[in-house]
């Protein structure tokens, strides 16, 4: 997973697939990342590289949405597959945040 | 047609393997006509497949997840098994609670949502999935 900083919003370029295997250590390196960082007004989640997600992973950007809108900053996803994205509205999900493809 | 019929360790990692190659079977021999079924039949899997791992065989490295995958006249039938306690339903599937923002309980009605039908029975689960139909 990379980060990107730049005009107070921080970009998360995920490169593996969303997916029980992958979720834990997704999990660390993110929350370390946040911890570092003061003065941001969004966090993005460049979704581009996976092709596979499970409810693991969605849980995933669920509780990251949780966490990032309790201190107030904006939250969406982007570059999700067609497919991902019809899974998001499905769970309704994107009544909590922008999801684009 | 048998499709697929194999045991699984009890594990994340060997589930994400077997489904990348079951995936990968159905789209070579081009069985299915959209992309997007190939979608719904991945995550669906992985739902039944990693709950049978977590909430049936609790990880348990001395059990194992039987997974068969049968295909007649345009009827796709998904048997996956664990060598739980029975009542899988129970253990990990909070039927009802809809596509809120609860945590890790939306797996069946997502299945249900991509045209899936299921029945339980004890520690097994049957779905079926057909392919004129899709959606």
């Amino acid at each position: 997973m990379r980060k990107n900083i730049e005009n107070n919003l921080m970009t998360f370029i995920i490169e593996k697939d969303l997916i029980a295997p992958n979720v834990k250590k997704m999990k660390e390196v993110l929350n370390d990342a946040l911890n570092e960082v003061d003065e941001i007004d969004e966090v993005v989640i460049d979704m581009d590289g996976i092709e596979n997600i499970d409810s693991v992973g969605v849980s995933f950007v669920v509780s990251l949405y949780k966490n990032i809108s309790n201190e107030g900053l904006e939250f969406r996803i982007v570059n999700a597959s067609s497919d991902i994205v019809q899974l998001f509205k499905l769970m309704r999900l994107d009544e909590f945040f922008i999801i684009e493809e | 047609m048998l499709i697929v019929n194999k045991e699984i360790e009890s594990n994340f990692e060997s589930v994400h393997q077997f489904v990348l190659k079951v995936i990968d079977l159905i789209d070579k021999e081009k069985i299915v006509k959209k992309q997007n079924t190939i979608f719904k039949i991945n995550v669906m899997l992985r739902e039944v497949l990693n709950n049978a791992v977590e909430h049936g065989n609790k990880f348990d490295e001395n059990r194992m997840v039987y997974c068969r995958i049968e295909l007649d006249k345009e009827i796709f039938t998904f048997i996956v098994r664990d060598e739980g306690e029975g009542c899988i339903k129970d253990q990990f599937y909070n039927v009802g609670d809809g596509f809120t923002m609860k945590l890790r309980s939306r797996g069946l009605d997502l299945i249900t949502k991509y045209g899936f039908k299921y029945k339980f029975n004890k520690n097994e689960i049957v779905l079926k999935y057909m392919l004129d139909k899709e959606m």
